[in-house]
């Protein structure tokens, strides 16, 4: 379970308002998706939800485990993709075999698996990030936040990717066969359109409005439900 | 497996524009360190052959190789000795400096003068602090490791800020914390800057040797018998002495370990430490 209600969150007493207020009401076991401007306060709900930062006002509740996979995969160059993994296992109690099984498990879900001894310099972007959600899929938690990890790679890799991450979110189910929530941050409205299920829009620190899309997966860009909703949001986006 | 494609080779045309030799980036080192020095002892040796001041049978004759070996072995242990204390002093300081924004705010101007102020100003002072404890080595010891620690303790503290945000933030997530941080993380990440700082310093405490030795100096009534034995004590009094042979000798001795660990150490750490970049 996820409750963020009436967070309200400034960097020092007397600074701006970094996010004002802010009630998001997240679908359990669903995609949702935040947009908006650049410094509108989306990372900073990442940030508060991951424990990374604080709030100084309102409600939160994270019931379960975070992973984060970060905008450039946050991965140490001088381990192999394995090892990078693993080391999400650090504290793990589990023997070595039972990690190396979970280890294998996610990078195969992030389709890694053939470079595990590679480092990331022979990767390429995408890979890395695959890399960076394999270590987010190895602690098996509940919750998994990305944050723009499609910013910064090109249009063919982007759409495999979205592939991939409806496949884990479909496929990767927990003991009593509950899917990962999953809450993402995106730049572009048709990518939330695509993989989202609720789309948040935020603007400087406040919930401007929220779009509830229940199109079946996988789905299709040229289909019209799809076109008025990206056409819904665009035009809200452009009141602001 | 050697991975051929991760050495560095230089290749040239030949004139008729095709691809010829390959030579790897420690022949081209040897070959650029080794000319000038070849060349530096000829154009001694020629000016100095048909005089008096220069005679090679009485060089080799004079020499105490005996005493240059343990001279050079002395010296560089006390160098190496320095230099892994000030290892674990930089690395502790750099931590404490940036552990928070408000410490590293008064502790940085507090090093910057701290290793402004000229150590030798209060050689008396710690010699005859050692002096009293009957500890002479580690005067030098100890002068060798002053000059050494900030060098190493202001590259560190570049490289850990240089570690990227998200970096850090990983860690946190996937509870990577204290000494596992340090451990899996940070020591990793600043190792460049640990070996760009550790060749700096190893520099400094070359200049410095010549001074950390020569005991005698520093002390009102005392002599050379207070000198400890090494490369530094032996430039200086053969150079009060006049003795050139001795001189010449323990430079050559000098450069000598100088360039050895230049090649077999820092240039093999310095390819090494590139994996640890971050993009």
């Amino acid at each position: 379970m996820i409750k963020i209600e009436n967070i309200t969150k400034k960097y020092e007493l007397n600074g701006p308002t970094v996010l004002d207020n802010i009630t998001l009401d997240i679908i359990p076991e669903s995609i949702n998706i935040l947009i908006g401007s650049s410094g509108c306060g989306k990372t900073t709900i990442l940030k508060i939800l991951s424990g990374l930062e604080g709030y100084n006002e309102g409600t939160l509740v994270v019931d379960g485990g975070v992973g984060f996979v970060f905008q450039n995969g946050a991965i140490l160059p001088w381990l192999s993709v394995y090892d990078n993994v693993k080391l999400a296992l650090l504290h793990s109690k589990d023997t070595e075999e039972a990690k190396n099984k979970k280890i294998m498990k996610a990078l195969e879900e992030a389709s890694i698996e053939k470079f595990k001894d590679n480092l990331p310099r022979d990767l390429s972007g995408g890979q890395r990030q695959r890399v960076g959600i394999a270590r987010a899929l190895v602690i098996n938690s509940d919750i998994l936040l990305l944050d723009e990890p499609f910013a910064a790679l090109d249009i063919a890799t982007t759409y495999h990717l979205y592939n991939d991450i409806l496949n884990i979110w479909q496929n990767n189910l927990d003991k009593s066969g509950k899917r990962k929530t999953i809450i993402m941050i995106s730049h572009s409205i048709e990518e939330a359109v695509t993989l989202g299920q609720k789309i948040f829009l935020i603007d400087k620190g406040t919930l401007r409005n929220t779009f509830s899309n229940t199109m079946s997966y996988p789905r299709n860009i040229k289909e019209e439900n799809f076109v008025d909703l990206v056409e819904s949001i665009k035009q809200e986006i452009l009141k602001i | 497996m050697k991975n051929k494609t991760k050495d560095r080779k230089y290749f040239y045309k030949n004139k008729a524009g095709k691809l010829s030799h390959t030579v790897n980036r420690n022949t081209i080192f040897i070959t650029l360190l080794f000319v000038p020095v070849v060349l530096i002892i000829s154009l001694i040796y020629i000016y100095y052959k048909d005089n008096d001041f220069f005679d090679i049978k009485s060089f080799i004759n004079s020499i105490n190789f005996l005493i240059l070996l343990k001279a050079s072995f002395l010296t560089f242990s006390r160098i190496i000795i320095a230099y892994v204390l000030s290892l674990i002093t930089a690395l502790a300081l750099a931590l404490i400096v940036t552990s928070n924004k408000t410490v590293e705010r008064f502790l940085l101007p507090v090093f910057d003068v701290i290793e402004s102020v000229p150590i030798l100003a209060f050689f008396p002072l710690i010699i005859g602090t050692f002096l009293y404890v009957n500890f002479l080595e580690g005067a030098a010891i100890f002068i060798i490791y002053i000059t050494m620690v900030w060098t190493l303790v202001f590259t560190m503290v570049g490289g850990i800020k240089l570690i990227p945000k998200d970096i850090k933030y990983a860690a946190q997530i996937y509870k990577i914390k204290s000494f596992d941080y340090v451990r899996h993380v940070l020591i990793p990440a600043i190792t460049p800057e640990i070996v760009t700082g550790s060749i700096l310093s190893f520099a400094t405490a070359w200049d410095i040797i010549m001074v950390a030795e020569v005991l005698h100096v520093y002390i009102p009534n005392s002599d050379k018998s207070i000198d400890l034995l090494g490369l530094g004590s032996i430039l200086v009094n053969s150079s009060n002495e006049g003795n050139h042979y001795m001189f010449l000798a323990s430079t050559i001795c000098m450069i000598f370990i100088i360039t050895v660990v230049n090649i077999f150490v820092w240039q093999k750490l310095l390819n090494y430490s590139e994996k640890f970049r971050f993009d």
